[in-house]
């Protein structure tokens, strides 16, 4: 066998052996987090059950990807059946996943990609995300409504009946605000995703995203509170099938008993 | 003597005679009834199915069979629960919610059940989150099905299990009974019982369904493959498409996506089903035609063999004084009779195979039909008249003095 496949082997090896502790000691995934949050960094963790081919294989897939990444990302690995990380296991809800996985985790704690069993270099760079889609990410994966608002300068301006939704009672512990500047190119990537031209924005605007990642609309200074209410309702709806199960009802409260 | 007494002492006289000759008759509507009784529960299951399930999926083992949509699971092949997390992972258009499940027998204080393990939505969220990571770090546009999540609806209590196939927390020890169950166990809501050697407590008896949930007991998904030591595996996954036209094109995406499984919709479910349903109806008017031509030759055999074989007695009784038209009731009576008890009988029986049978051959759960059972017996009854009414028509024209030149 090569030498240069030897050392990442011996590398990797070592890597396992150290993640695998004794119960009780203290999550060393958690503080990998914590440097890496710290750190601005993406943390990419290939989970797995054993050191076998595939978790090698996608460990070098990782390492390799995110070497043009490696101010904005760092790799570690962890045992998906290791007593200490159990915490993290059951809060990213792997313990019956495919494995070996790659879980990519941003340095605000949103989960930005999930991998199993391979990685891809344009896998790796999406799941590099924007500084704004992080953020939304996170809200959203916190079942948070995320009202996106824009800006060309460093005040944020949320339109009117933004606010007036944030106050109704249905929405006020549900709803978030995220800022976004229009002239950032890091952000380009973005405004795609939310159909957004920024050269046509004028004046206050939002961007409505619903959980899991539903573009809802967009809201300027015209758009009253009834109006974007009932379009979050209509959210609740999948598509433009009149016998939609969904098109009946609102679905942002929650009856006690089933209508049945 | 009357003629009720005449036909009564007929019929006691001759036990065996009178057993025979109704039996093709009996068997005939024990037929007919059962066959009717299950034909249209299963078609009133199929119809509730369509109703309340829409746009399901259902990921089963290679091997599987599609008899029937609620016991689709109980096929005894396995698939890796895996599965699950991979449906997720792919990000498919139209996934609203995804249930597995894992059937093992069980005993409960003594009956035998089946334990379903279920996954709680709550245990799913992390996995709905990554829905998140596929809507925003996919290169193309998300398009179709865009129904945000905008809570747990419907999934709190207990009877979300009947209504949504799915409930939002199920803790590792708790225990959902179906009503079959809870009735015959006599167990209720806050009850602790033991269960494949794990202590359980009720939380909750789930409303009749009239399907095989009925006599089910429902517990953790994971708690039952502990128990069972079946790994971490199910008998079916339950994809909930959220909408019709998604559920459609989800099917070859999770195809694609689960090569070794069997992925099916409900619709194809139900088309086996209907298929089942078609035969069995046609299969009751071939018993129809059966019982009308082999009940009523052999009746009618029967009662001319009888008129031959007392041609004396009959000849006795017109020189007594009995009038053509009395010998013709007596054997039209008896024939009434016969149809009438051969009718009930073969109902009774019937109903019986149709209550004890229907939920083992089509997972339904069957009572009696009031005016189809009424009309088996009817239909049984004008069918022993009229077999009988050329025999008692040639008894009734014979002549007493040639009936004594025999002796």
């Amino acid at each position: 066998m090569k030498t240069s496949t030897l050392i990442p082997m011996f590398v990797l090896g070592m890597c396992f052996s150290l993640n695998a502790q004794q119960p009780g000691s203290v999550s060393t995934l958690q503080a990998t987090l914590d440097n890496a949050s710290q750190a601005g960094k993406f943390t990419f963790i290939v989970f797995h059950r054993d050191s076998g081919a595939g978790t090698r294989t996608l460990y070098q897939q990782t390492q390799d990807g995110i070497a043009n990444h490696s101010e904005k990302a760092l790799v570690t690995t962890a045992r998906v059946d290791d007593p200490t990380e159990r915490a993290m296991v059951e809060k990213f809800g792997i313990s019956r996943a495919p494995m070996p996985m790659a879980v990519v985790v941003a340095p605000n704690g949103a989960v930005t990609g999930l991998f199993p069993r391979a990685i891809s270099g344009e896998q790796i760079t999406a799941a590099i995300v924007p500084p704004t889609m992080m953020r939304c990410m996170k809200e959203l994966q916190d079942k948070k409504l995320v009202f996106v608002c824009l800006t060309r300068t460093d005040k944020v301006e949320v339109p009117q009946g933004v606010q007036a939704v944030q106050q109704l009672p249905q929405f006020k512990d549900r709803i978030s605000l995220v800022g976004m500047r229009l002239n950032d190119p890091a952000e380009a990537r973005f405004y795609q995703q939310m159909q957004l031209d920024p050269q046509q924005v004028n004046g206050p605007h939002a961007v409505l995203i619903a959980p899991p990642g539903v573009l809802v609309g967009h809201f300027t200074a015209e758009s009253s509170a009834p109006q974007i209410a009932a379009s979050i309702h209509k959210a609740g709806q999948c598509c433009d099938d009149p016998n939609c199960k969904h098109g009946h009802a609102p679905q942002t409260t929650r009856p006690t008993t089933s209508p049945r | 003597m009357t003629l009720r007494s005449i036909i009564w002492y007929e019929l006691r006289s001759r036990p065996w005679a009178v057993l025979s000759n109704s039996l093709a008759i009996l068997l005939g509507v024990a037929a007919l009834v059962a066959i009717r009784h299950i034909t249209v529960y299963s078609e009133q299951e199929i119809s509730q199915q369509l109703s309340h399930l829409g746009a399901n999926i259902l990921v089963l083992p290679p091997e599987a069979t599609l008899q029937d949509y609620y016991a689709a699971d109980k096929n005894g092949g396995t698939i890796p629960e895996e599965h699950v997390s991979e449906i997720y992972l792919a990000g498919l258009t139209g996934v609203e919610q995804v249930s597995p499940r894992l059937n093992v027998p069980a005993n409960l204080g003594g009956l035998d059940v089946t334990l379903t393990g279920i996954l709680p939505q709550s245990e799913l969220e992390a996995q709905t989150a990554w829905q998140t990571t596929t809507l925003f770090t996919t290169p193309k546009a998300h398009e179709g099905c865009t129904k945000a999540k905008l809570g747990t609806a419907d999934l709190e209590s207990p009877d979300s299990l009947v209504t949504h196939r799915a409930i939002q927390n199920l803790k590792a020890n708790e225990l959902v009974l179906g009503a079959d169950i809870a009735e015959r166990s006599a167990f209720s809501a806050g009850d602790t019982v033991e269960l494949m050697g794990q202590s359980f407590t009720i939380l909750g008896v789930l409303p009749t369904t009239g399907t095989v949930d009925d006599s089910r007991a429902f517990a953790h998904l994971h708690t039952v493959q502990d128990a069972s030591g079946s790994g971490p595996v199910c008998n079916a996954i339950e994809v909930i498409g959220c909408c019709e036209d998604a559920a459609g094109d989800l099917v070859p995406q999770l195809r694609k996506l689960l090569p070794n499984s069997k992925v099916v919709t409900i619709s194809q479910v139900v088309q086996t089903q209907v298929g089942v349903n078609r035969l069995m109806a046609n299969t009751s008017w071939f018993v129809l035609v059966v019982l009308v031509v082999v009940g009523g030759t052999s009746l009618a055999g029967a009662i001319a063999a009888n008129v031959r074989e007392r041609r004396r007695e009959i000849g006795t009784l017109m020189a007594l004084g009995a009038t053509p038209q009395f010998v013709q009731r007596l054997f039209l009576g008896k024939a009434l009779i016969l149809g009438l008890s051969a009718g009930t009988l073969g109902c009774i029986v019937g109903l019986t195979t149709a209550v004890l049978a229907g939920p083992a051959w089509a997972g339904v759960t069957v009572s009696a039909l009031p005016v189809t059972s009424l009309l088996a017996v009817v239909m049984a009854t004008s069918l022993a008249i009229l077999s009988a009414w050329w025999p008692a028509r040639q008894a009734a024209a014979l002549d007493p003095c040639l009936c004594f030149q025999e002796v």
